[in-house]
């Protein structure tokens, strides 16, 4: 029998390779992304394939990378930016298989088979992920500086299997993690920033997932798209959006300075982490729904990109906290305690 | 970068990585030729003199410089220690693996230089094999003054 959520998965999750003849080719993006808080650690995973439009790169070339940041409870981000010869890149279309060199991912069995390991540094990993939660198009075709970018999250999904960080083995079950899939068209430097976040529960049982998105200008002041979605076990419960929601930041994430990825980037971004916000809260109200949530900040690395328009750069903070969620939606109380990764584009 | 020339001392690498930035990003090579015109530098790593001198459109390099306005010495341990990050170049400065005289002005120039420099080559496509190319010339130098 065909598990319906992976079915689903199938069909809406897969690739979009421009075609030649396709002008927003030459800003195509696309990636999948994991993410997992387990107990013992955070980990986010990037599979990430764009046009190359650095000037002495080949018209039409693409550039394929892999992300991987892990952060062990109370240690130190391990992690790289590994760059992938595009010979070594093979990406079937009619479902979801990819291979970035000796890593992959592809959709087998109901669920994400996920195999990677680090060119230079040591985290290694092979992962089944089975969705439990339906997917939703977050984004579709929202405007992102001068182009247009597509978001499906899978919110919920069980991981099991090992991961690799250093000397220590992890063996997983039942761990929450988290998927999404973007696909779009635009240059890192135009006029575009984001604040997303997901937050999963941290005790077996509770049947809420939450995922939150912002898309504004770079400055913040125009908004583009915010949504808040809510899932009760597989099914999307609720959706708050635009007006429905508030959002509203305290202090900034202080300590010690986040490290940059790829790590050469220390030397273009030495800044610290005042732009990051210490707490997030985001309010929710439509009718009788009404929702409230804090994300706490906890830990933060920057994953640093070149910008396309210009020498500058843009700075993705990846930020692993708790959220807290209270309130009610159909007059059902919701509670949630968990764990979240928000991510900062500035 | 297959085809690249003997790269057997650190002077061919510094050689090769600003032909390189010139080739694949230009724009950026000429942005550091006009910042720092018309100094010179005397970079010295693993004990190896490599003196640079720039002008409004090239980086010439001489045999040698009478008065260069910055020296600068390092090893190539230090450099892939800044590059992945186990130290930063404050850090590096202050235990005194990387030694810099001149003046303050000329080594902000020469530092936003620095800055330009790594800009561009994080855009260049043949960057990361220079590199890697380095990495391996690094692992098999002798334990540097």
């Amino acid at each position: 029998m065909i598990d319906p959520i992976a079915a689903l998965i199938d069909q809406t999750n897969r690739f979009h390779l421009p075609s030649p003849f396709d002008p927003a080719g030459a800003w195509y993006k696309e990636w999948y992304h994991f993410c997992l808080p387990a107990p013992e650690f955070d980990l986010i995973v990037n599979f990430n394939l764009s046009a190359d439009v650095r000037p002495a790169a080949s018209p039409g070339s693409q550039i394929a990378r892999l992300v991987v940041l892990l952060r062990e409870q109370g240690g130190a981000w391990e992690g790289d930016v590994d760059t992938i010869p595009v010979r070594d890149v093979a990406i079937r279309p009619e479902t979801i298989d990819i291979t970035f060199g000796h890593n992959r991912v592809r959709l087998r069995n109901g669920g994400f088979e996920l195999s990677l390991a680090l060119q230079n540094r040591p985290v290694a990993l092979t992962l089944f992920l089975e969705p439990v939660a339906l997917p939703l198009l977050m984004r579709s075709n929202t405007p992102v500086g001068q182009g247009r970018i597509n978001w499906i999250v899978v919110p919920r999904l069980r991981a099991g299997g090992t991961v690799i960080a250093g000397e220590r083995v992890y063996r997983l079950e039942n761990c929450p993690a988290y998927h999404d899939h973007n696909w779009g068209s635009w240059l890192w430097g135009h006029d575009l920033a984001w604040e997303w976040g997901f937050a999963l529960p941290t005790a077996g049982g509770v049947p809420w997932s939450i995922v939150f998105d912002r898309t504004t200008d770079r400055g913040r002041n125009r908004l583009r798209e915010l949504t808040l979605a809510v899932w009760r076990g597989e099914k999307l419960h609720r959706v708050f959006t635009q007006n429905e929601l508030a959002v509203q930041s305290q202090g900034y994430l202080t300590g010690a300075r986040p490290p940059k990825f790829p790590r050469v980037a220390g030397l273009l971004v030495p800044g610290s982490t005042g732009d990051i916000p210490r707490r997030l809260l985001i309010s929710a109200r439509q009718g009788d729904d009404a929702l409230e949530l804090l994300f706490e900040a906890a830990a933060s690395a920057q994953i640093v990109i070149p910008n396309e328009t210009d020498l500058d750069n843009t700075v993705i903070n990846e930020v692993t906290g708790r959220l807290t969620a209270r309130g009610q939606i159909r007059q059902e109380p919701l509670e949630l305690d968990g764990r979240g990764i928000f991510e900062f584009l500035t | 970068m297959n085809s690249s020339p003997d790269l057997a001392t650190a002077g061919a690498f510094v050689r090769t990585s600003l032909a390189l930035l010139r080739q694949e990003y230009g724009d950026v090579y000429f942005l550091l030729c006009r910042r720092l015109a018309p100094r010179a530098l005397l970079l010295v790593i693993d004990g190896e003199e490599i003196p640079l001198r720039f002008t409004p459109f090239e980086i010439e390099f001489p045999a040698a410089l009478p008065r260069p306005r910055v020296h600068c010495q390092t090893t190539s341990e230090a450099i892939l220690d800044v590059i992945d990050a186990r130290l930063t170049l404050n850090e590096a400065v202050a235990a005194g693996r990387l030694i810099l005289v001149g003046d303050t002005a000329d080594l902000s120039l020469f530092h936003d230089g620095l800055i330009d420099y790594v800009r561009g080559m994080v855009r260049a496509p043949s960057a990361p094999f220079l590199l890697e190319r380095f990495r391996r010339f690094a692992e098999v130098r002798p334990d540097s003054p």
